[in-house]
């Protein structure tokens, strides 16, 4: 038999590699894989583009295209505002107010607290004006908000999978309900890194106050699988902002730097031996905990903010931990050049008695909102600050005795500054304000993510992170950027 | 009937389709026949005489239902005389061989069958071009071999009008008002022609947009049957229709350099882009690799943020800001190895004086510069004077004063500027943006919204506005509504 060369040399390969043999090898090969992996986790990563000074500047060696915002402030109104008493005006669910509810609407609906009981029909107690050039509906509870009407866009169409409040409030955060998925802060940080490394790049505050009704759990900042460099750092809101910033008494601000650079050389030896990339994360820590010295006093020193200012925002007393002194830090955060500032105030979960604690609560926020966006438009940071405004899920036109059920069919957030188009209201909700309208501007949580990461300049396709065997992203698989709200 | 027959005739350029599409497959197919004789191609379909004389006929009908259209047709007017005859008389050509064609064929004489088909099929080819020729205008076919107009020339030493104006129009509006075809009796080839006006009156009123029927036209909705260019035809772009009324109300001047006639930003830029050099040539790209190259030795060395703002960007972005006193004058000026590639620059809060700003100059490409809580004044504001491309501009905590401000003049693309804590008074504030706001696009966006609200009466399109005001003012006070929720809190259903 006459055997072409190329057969022949296939055959002798054949003879070589038995099946046993490439067993044998192949397990070689991928416990050689393994061991190398586990030696240096960055093989299978890719290098991290962490700066000779050690400063992490974001994997993305540039943005995909050109950014418009440069660092966000979230306000995030934890409980789940209503968007009926807020931005989503219904005529038609004032009409049949306290008649049953159509079930044409809420037929085979997922409902929270509201099953088995007879649903009817809630307006609203508010009334709406339009306000601005712009002619924006916004509610009469939020007069301060009214005055900023041309400077935000309100998102009517927004609607989310989660209908509980810590699992509502993972999935605005991380676009799963999945425990370990990192938060948009993180995410943020990771692919872009921070312009300072002075602060964290991710801070969190929480309003204290007196309508606290739900915990809101530290795992919405976290960093997931991300290294946790990346996780959000909160600041206490009352009071000093870190506790035990200063030096103990007798050691000298040189006296802790050499302590520092020292247990960085011994945290050195040891990353070398072990290789593990928290260690890089705890000498990065030290470092920034050093700087933070010098940087949270001053960031936390609200005395050489003018009267004016102070009024501008309402703030009563500076360091109340009240909404309205977090959203003045808020603003000195965002001159400092943290990358992602998430403000949490919580009380707007309203099952009962929903009219007296709308006002309660409408009148904490609104007036430091509306300054917030005034104060960072007159330092020309608004061009490049985002601004998100809104809960984590809406809630039913359906009344549940005095007040409304959580829903996730519709809720209404807006959002300003960097990127987004001023002035106009994306999306809308049918006559009762029941689900939004498919009508191309339909904002699931996935495709806000996917836009907000579009006014930074990322695709949110492009931005991974590799975990367990495959990519992820904040998106998952989903997510649409709504090109129409951006500039 | 007297609308009738025209309107027929407006059948032609339809019609017409017929007889070349029916003639040139009947060539097609009669090659055909004539290659299958040749081995390979023995599948090839042959005509059995039946089909010939059928398709022969129908060739025949269609050719002179189509002249008889023309005929009617150029009864409307409009057109060039001579290439109207030329054509006229080569489609009756067509016409008469393609019923001698026909007689061929129910004859079976193939010699006269075969020469008639090659002569119909040259003689419709000609006409046809011809018919074309009326109705895009005689430079059509050869538009794309001819010499490009003038790009070489700039705008100061040849007349505007031609170098500018006459290619929109030659492009969108001389097929049908040119020396060929006349409609209206308007012709837009020439500067004179333009003035002369047609049927209608004057085309232009210099320096009235408004009143100016071109303009008018230009912006009826595209159903309205004044529109022009008609439904249906390539539409002018938004740029195009901005630069002609822009001419317009700038007197429609035949002449003038960009720097005398001065338009607005937008204007100039497209008009800069077109007509090639203008009097301030924008500094040319710098080169990605080599810069980023620097960029990063610039980051470490200078330990401040300068990164490229996007992939596949050439621009930089360099933030010095949090670096604060540790950044003067000494660190502004090692920027100047990437100067031109700068887009964002952001020195607030640094040390950097009047004096260093001077690096400022050769950064041209600066789009947004934040120079806000510096020790600056308006002495250093003069350098800020030829950076064409700036847009943002933050100045607030810094000590300048009115007379600085009116040196931010030249920078007609600045849209945004923060002023706020410095010794400006509002009144040069309101001066300087009076002076750098866009009076063409705010006329524009008016006749746009004139235009709409215009239609919006016309369609008698019903707006519903959400909320009827009268169920709002009559929920001014909230408490009557109330006590029912009350009430379905205590149903026994609920």
């Amino acid at each position: 038999m006459n055997i072409p060369p190329g057969l022949e040399f296939l055959q002798q390969q054949q003879r070589q590699w038995s099946r046993r043999t490439f067993l044998g090898k192949s397990a070689q090969a991928i416990g050689a894989l393994a061991l190398g992996s586990l030696l240096n986790p960055r093989l299978l990563r890719g290098a991290a583009p962490a700066a000779p000074d050690g400063r992490w500047r974001g994997i993305l060696p540039a943005p995909h295209f050109l950014p418009r915002a440069k660092r966000i402030i979230h306000l995030c109104m934890a409980g789940g505002p209503s968007h009926l008493e807020t931005f989503d005006p219904k005529p038609m669910l004032d009409r049949i107010h306290g008649q049953p509810f159509p079930e044409s609407f809420t037929q085979g609906q997922q409902l929270a607290q509201l099953q088995n009981v007879k649903l009817l029909a809630r307006g609203s107690s508010f009334t709406f004006s339009r306000c601005g050039l712009s002619g924006q509906w916004i509610s009469d509870l939020l007069p301060h908000t009214q005055t900023i009407a041309d400077d935000i866009c309100i998102v009517r169409s927004m609607h989310t999978e989660q209908i509980n409040h810590d699992p509502a409030h993972a999935f605005m955060n991380t676009g799963s309900i999945i425990k370990g998925r990192p938060s948009m802060g993180s995410w943020l940080l990771y692919g872009l890194g921070a312009e300072t490394d002075d602060l964290p790049g991710f801070v969190v505050l929480m309003s204290s106050g007196p309508s606290v009704d739900q915990p809101v759990s530290a795992r919405q900042w976290s960093a997931g699988f991300l290294p946790s460099r990346f996780q959000g750092v909160q600041l206490q809101s009352v009071g000093a902002p870190v506790h035990y910033v200063g030096n103990p008494d007798g050691v000298c601000q040189s006296a802790q730097r050499q302590v520092i650079d020292e247990i960085a050389r011994l945290n050195g030896f040891h990353e070398e031996e072990s290789l593990d990339p928290e260690i890089q994360t705890r000498i990065a820590q030290y470092e920034l905990a050093f700087k933070m010295q010098a940087s949270v006093p001053d960031l936390a020193d609200l005395s050489k903010e003018p009267q004016s200012i102070l009024d501008l925002y309402g703030v009563k007393k500076p360091g109340d931990g009240s909404f309205a002194s977090n959203c003045l830090l808020a603003r000195r955060l965002a001159e400092r050049g943290v990358r992602f500032i998430q403000l949490y105030h919580r009380g707007w979960d309203h099952h009962g008695d929903i009219d007296n604690r709308m006002r309660g609560v409408c009148q904490l926020v609104d007036q430091p909102t509306a300054a917030l966006v005034k104060d960072l438009k007159q330092r020309g940071l608004l061009e490049d600050t985002l601004i998100l405004w809104g809960g984590e899920f809406g809630r039913t036109p359906m009344g549940q005795g005095t007040g409304r059920d959580h829903h996730i069919n519709a809720f209404s957030i807006w959002m300003a500054g960097g990127g987004i188009k001023p002035g106009i209201t994306w999306g809308s909700t049918d006559e009762l304000g029941y689900r939004y309208i498919e009508d191309g501007q339909q904002m699931h949580v996935h495709d806000l993510h996917a836009t907000m990461l579009a006014a930074f300049g990322i695709d949110h396709t492009k931005l991974t992170y590799r975990s367990q065997g495959r990519d992820f992203r904040l998106t998952d698989v989903h997510g649409k950027v709504a090109h129409g709200i951006l500039v | 009937m007297d609308s009738l027959l025209p309107t027929l005739g407006r059948l032609h350029p339809l019609v017409v389709h017929l007889p070349i599409g029916i003639l040139f497959l009947l060539g097609l197919l009669e090659a055909a026949a004539l290659v299958s004789r040749w081995k390979p191609f023995s599948k090839l379909p042959q005509l059995s005489p039946g089909q010939r004389t059928f398709v022969t006929g129908a060739g025949a009908v269609s050719a002179l239902a189509t002249v008889a259209f023309g005929w009617l047709l150029a009864r409307n007017g409009g057109y060039d005389e001579n290439l109207l005859g030329q054509h006229q008389s080569l489609g009756l050509a067509t016409a008469a061989l393609a019923c001698g064609l026909w007689l061929a064929a129910r004859l079976s004489s193939s010699a006269l069958y075969a020469t008639l088909l090659v002569a119909t099929i040259a003689v419709l080819s000609v006409a046809g071009h011809f018919g074309g020729s009326l109705t895009h205008g005689s430079g059509y076919l050869t538009a794309a071999f001819a010499p490009p107009a003038s790009n070489t020339s700039t705008i100061s030493d040849a007349p505007f009008f031609t170098a500018a104006i006459q290619p929109v129009l030659s492009q969108h509006c001389t097929a049908c008002h040119g020396p060929e075809k006349t409609k209206g009796g308007l012709r837009l080839d020439s500067f004179a022609a333009l003035l002369a006006g047609g049927k209608h009156g004057s085309a232009i009123v210099a320096g009235d947009p408004a009143r100016s029927d071109l303009i008018r036209r230009l912006h009826l909705p595209l159903d309205d049957k004044q529109r022009m260019p008609p439904k249906g035809k390539p539409q002018l772009a938004d740029n195009d229709r901005q630069l002609l009324e822009w001419w317009v109300a700038a007197g429609a001047p035949a002449d003038g350099s960009l720097a005398s006639l001065a338009p607005p930003p937008a204007i100039a830029e497209l008009l800069t882009a077109r007509l090639g050099p203008s009097p301030l040539p924008t500094p040319p790209l710098p080169d990605r690799d080599a810069t980023l190259a620097l960029a990063a030795e610039l980051e470490t060395s200078l330990g401040i943020i300068v990164r490229p703002l996007a992939r596949d960007e050439p621009w930089l972005e360099a933030n010095a800001r949090f670096r604060q006193k540790n950044f003067g004058d000494a660190e502004l000026a090692r920027l100047a190895a990437v100067a031109p590639a700068l887009r964002w620059l952001d020195l607030g809060e640094t040390a950097v004086t009047d004096a260093g700003l001077a690096a400022l100059v050769g950064m041209k490409n600066l789009r947004r510069l934040r120079l806000d809580r510096m020790a600056i004044t308006d002495v250093g504001l003069a350098h800020l004077s030829n950076l064409n491309e700036l847009e943002l501009l933050a100045l607030h905590h810094t000590r300048v004063t009115d007379a600085g401000l009116a040196t931010l003049r030249p920078l007609t693309r600045l849209r945004s500027l923060y002023l706020w804590e410095t010794s400006v008074t509002p009144a040069a504030a309101e001066t300087l943006r009076l002076a750098l706001t866009d009076r063409y696009q705010l006329e524009r966006w008016q006749t746009e919204l004139t235009a709409l609200q215009d239609k919006i009466r016309r369609q008698q399109i019903t707006i519903d506005l959400g909320a009827p005001a009268a169920a709002i003012t009559a929920k001014k006070s909230p408490e009557p509504t109330t006590p029912t929720v009350e009430e379905n809190a205590e149903d026994p259903d609920a």
